[in-house]
């Protein structure tokens, strides 16, 4: 027997045990198994967005919030809902940190179209407290009065004040505004603590990641956007809005405004849940408003 | 395993044990992640010197996405015409007969996508005879399709494809879409003859146009130049265009970049260039597939 047979052979039991794990993991009692997991809610989340008051609120869709576009077809055609009105642009992330605020943004613009929020207002806003921080801590140990402008520093800003780099207002601006974050964090600075859900997918978790179609379709037939985050393999976080689906016959589409170069494009929907050797999806940011 | 641990151990072993640690510190920058599932960069170097079409059916299956699925994706279950939808996926539609429009729309002009990952991107080592070569960070497998020798064959897995809608008066081919396709080698059947292939994404206007802007030479007007090739590097959510010149790569901007210095359309050094965005890419913690997004 050859040694590549014989290391064949060899292995053969390991992978036996592996699908025998595999199969007894993804196993469900009941309900459906491609159903999430209750939501996990790490340390850090929990300071900001009590699983229990989330969990318990009642829901009450604000009678302002208008219904999605429903467009049915014929007897054999889903019906295909559609956001209400309509995205009306992409959300350009402002600057290279704040994709986390280009998501929460396009999603209060969209549920509360009278209110005229930037990206760089609802940094602002959400950083209040470093903010705070950050000025009295300078006045403490410099002596100088700092006022942070989170609207500084947009590339947009930056690239029309190129000497404004030397401006103790821009520097301090930029440390502390130019910042990744998280979108709980908005969305509780921003009038939405406990009127949205998190749910967080363990990497070792097995089987797809992330809302089920149904789940998904849900949220747009109710006239939510929602937020999705995924992990790219070699490291590297990303915030996009689902904003849309379609039924195909060559399968199941999402469509996805991603803040960056890519804009607005549609994936299949197995891609949404991770793919592998790019991605994972590690969180959703749901029934937002609610 | 770090140097210290290394040498601590050669103690106990004595010479021997020296030499080995000694090799080992050595060989490190040879042994790390980086190496592995790596497609060997001399393969990569031939390729990219002379980038061919796609493999396969590839520029067929694009071709019935654009005609099948993007059309059924601007039609409503009503049977009409999504003309929102179709300008977000990147249409400049027409006020007449939007609908005729995106009919004639073709797949054209493929080039191919090469994925840069984060921690590729911070471990590069100008100078370095491993880490500090350019093609190491274009050789992870999952940019290629690849059969090591004597049965060689390499070629790139992604394409990204122009959508394209031919312009009457000028007789020309405009691109308003792009529809990106993974090739993979086909879980049946000879390898590498059998390839399966798969839609990832339709849409990215903005991005397929200043590509098409940019490839051409001599200038925006000018025919497209095929030794082009994007690169792609997700976790700082950049594209560049890519070449080889003199054995050189080259790496040119379609966006205005500021974090690297480079203006819409410039060239540079690619060295040059991944040297700034290894400073960016060292201000993200690659480890935490959990940490604040950007």
């Amino acid at each position: 027997m050859n040694r590549s047979l014989w290391f064949g052979l060899s292995i053969i039991p390991f992978f036996s045990l592996v699908a025998c794990v595999h199969v007894t993991t993804i196993s469900c009692g009941s309900g459906r198994c491609d159903a999430p997991p209750p939501p996990l809610i790490s340390e850090e989340d929990q300071d900001s967005v009590s699983p229990e008051i989330s969990g318990g609120q009642s829901k009450v869709i604000p009678s302002s919030h208008p219904p999605a576009t429903v467009i049915t077809g014929g007897p054999d055609t889903a019906p295909l809902c559609q956001l209400s009105p309509p995205i009306p642009t992409w959300q350009k992330q402002d600057n290279s940190a704040w994709c986390w605020a280009a998501s929460t943004t396009l999603i209060i613009n969209h549920l509360e179209p009278n209110r005229p929020l930037k990206q760089c207002e609802a940094v602002q806003m959400t950083l209040a407290p470093k903010r705070k921080q950050y000025e009295e801590e300078v006045l403490r140990t410099t002596g100088k009065v700092v006022s942070i402008d989170c609207c500084l520093v947009t590339d947009q800003a930056l690239e029309q004040n190129p000497g404004g780099s030397d401006d103790d207002n821009v520097k301090a601006s930029k440390a502390v505004c130019h910042t990744t974050f998280r979108p709980e964090w908005a969305f509780n600075a921003l009038g939405y603590e406990n009127r949205f859900q998190i749910v967080r997918w363990p990497l070792d978790r097995p089987g797809p990641r992330g809302l089920t179609w149904d789940e998904l379709t849900d949220q747009v037939c109710s006239n939510r956007p929602f937020i999705s985050v995924k992990a790219w393999d070699e490291g590297g976080t990303h915030t996009e809005a689902i904003t849309g689906y379609h039924y195909d016959p060559a399968g199941e589409m999402v469509d996805l405004d991603t803040h960056g170069m890519d804009r607005f494009y549609t994936i299949p929907f197995n891609e949404y849940q991770g793919k592998p050797g790019e991605y994972v999806h590690v969180r959703d940011y749901y029934d937002i408003g609610l | 395993m770090s140097a210290t641990t290394m040498i601590s151990a050669s103690n106990w072993l004595g010479r021997w044990g020296r030499i080995i640690a000694v090799s080992a510190i050595m060989l490190g920058p040879w042994l790390t992640p980086v190496a592995q599932a790596d497609v060997p960069t001399v393969n990569i170097s031939s390729v990219l010197s002379h980038l061919g079409p796609p493999p396969g059916d590839t520029d067929l299956f694009a071709l019935n996405a654009v005609k099948k699925v993007l059309q059924r994706l601007v039609k409503k279950p009503d049977g009409s015409f999504d003309a929102p939808y179709a300008s977000r996926l990147g249409f400049d539609l027409p006020l007449s007969d939007p609908a005729n429009f995106v009919q004639q729309a073709r797949s054209s002009f493929p080039i191919s996508v090469f994925r840069i990952g984060l921690r590729r991107l911070q471990q590069y080592q100008p100078g370095h005879p491993v880490q500090g070569n350019l093609l190491t960070l274009l050789a992870a497998d999952t940019n290629w399709l690849f059969v090591p020798p004597p049965s060689l064959f390499l070629a790139p897995q992604r394409f990204l494809y122009a959508i394209t809608v031919l312009d009457n008066a000028t007789n020309q081919p405009v691109v308003h879409s792009s529809v990106r396709v993974r090739v993979a080698f086909s879980s049946v059947g000879p390898i590498p003859d059998n390839l399966d292939y798969a839609i990832e994404r339709i849409g990215s206007g903005a991005l397929i146009r200043q590509v098409d802007k940019w490839r051409r030479t001599p200038d925006t007007t000018g025919p497209i130049n095929p030794d082009y090739f994007l690169v792609w590097i997700p976790a700082l959510d950049r594209y560049y265009l890519g070449r080889f010149h003199d054995k050189d790569l080259r790496i040119t901007a379609i966006t205005d970049d500021p974090q690297v210095g480079l203006r819409e359309g410039k060239e540079a050094d690619a060295q040059e260039v991944f040297q700034r965005l290894k400073a960016e890419a060292l201000t993200i913690n690659a480890d935490d597939p959990d940490a604040p997004p950007r």
